[in-house]
């Protein structure tokens, strides 16, 4: 306890792709490689602000906040990973593993907030879900109290992207409505703009 | 005797009380490409629909379901999920009670495959949504 060490581990994924890679985590920082494309990312650890552990789809997300805005976020650790990572983060960085807790009661209303690049969906304190509006093909009001997000497929993506989602029987999100009682919430939202 | 007096009350519900009791089917991370992660799991135990969404896995209870629609485009199957929401002329009556009829409501959500699985799904969610009617009908006509 207290020594910084480096650790490895794998089958970790970045951000929404699809691409398994190893993660290392050393002292001054971490980077992530994928071994068939060599594809790199890396980050220094006096980037970092503040780290969180979340469950995700691919099991349990851990995300990094850096001091200049940018979010990076790496899925497919496992539950026992937390200990392991809670100490390591600690020694090396002097930061704590926070715990961010998701809303999973099953419930389809909420409150819709913008944070930074995201669409945010709420149910009391906690967050059930989020939107990264880079990924928005297309907003439209269906009425005035009623608001429809298209969301980019494959083939709206470079061929590099549409090459790795192709090879596995997703099933993609295309669109989502919602249904926004008033007008002030409307009005900060995605204007039907085409 | 109190059978009709009985007033449309919002019956709570929840899928899950924690994160770790998400179905298996969306934790499997064995890199496989048959990835069931990035798939709709119907969790019939917990009368939950789990689907991904920007990589969080996120339940639905339901409850919140109104209906879904299956529709077929090409290769692709549509699979189209409308939930209950205030303000839906349906033939129902409107005194239909929402515990928050202020706040936001996910209203639809619409999928795509060329998974033939999606088809399966869809098979599932009407049974659990037929299952969980009927209990509901049950559960009104004990309470009288």
């Amino acid at each position: 306890m207290g020594e910084t060490t480096s650790v490895q581990m794998q089958n970790i994924y970045f951000g929404l792709g699809n691409e398994p890679g190893v993660l290392k985590f050393a002292p001054t920082g971490l980077g992530w490689k994928t071994p068939e494309t060599d594809r790199v990312v890396t980050a220094s650890s006096e980037e970092f602000r503040k780290i969180q552990w979340l469950r995700v789809a691919r099991n349990y997300q851990l995300r990094i906040q850096l001091k200049n805005g940018n979010v990076m976020k790496f899925d497919g650790f496992i539950k026992d990973d937390y200990d392991t990572l809670k100490d390591l983060i600690r020694a090396n960085y002097k930061l704590n593993l926070e715990i961010k807790e998701l809303s999973v009661k099953g419930w389809n209303w909420g409150k819709t907030e913008f944070q930074g690049s995201q669409l945010l969906f709420n149910v009391g304190n906690k967050t059930m879900f989020e939107l990264p509006l880079n990924q928005v093909a297309n907003t439209s009001l269906a009425n005035k109290n009623e608001v429809g997000i298209e969301f980019m497929q494959p083939e709206q993506m470079d061929e590099d992207a549409q090459r790795k989602i192709k090879r596995q029987t997703t099933h993609e999100l295309v669109e989502m409505r919602f249904f926004i009682p008033g007008t002030t919430l409307v009005k900060s939202g995605e204007d039907g703009e085409t | 005797q109190q059978s009709n007096q009985r007033q449309a009350v919002f019956r709570k519900f929840e899928s899950y009380k924690r994160d770790t009791a998400l179905p298996k089917e969306a934790e499997q991370c064995n890199g496989q490409l048959n990835d069931l992660r990035l798939q709709i799991v119907v969790d019939l135990k917990n009368e939950t629909i789990v689907l991904p969404i920007f990589g969080f896995a996120v339940p639905f209870h339901i409850s919140t379901l109104k209906n879904a629609t299956k529709t077929e485009e090409g290769e692709y199957v549509y699979l189209r999920l409308n939930f209950l929401t205030p303000g839906q002329a349906t033939g129902k009556k409107e005194d239909m009670p929402f515990d928050d009829p202020n706040a936001n409501f996910v209203r639809a959500v619409t999928y795509r495959s060329t998974d033939l699985y999606l088809s399966e799904i869809y098979k599932k969610i009407l049974e659990l949504k037929k299952a969980a009617t009927k209990k509901e009908v049950e559960r009104k006509e004990m309470a009288d």
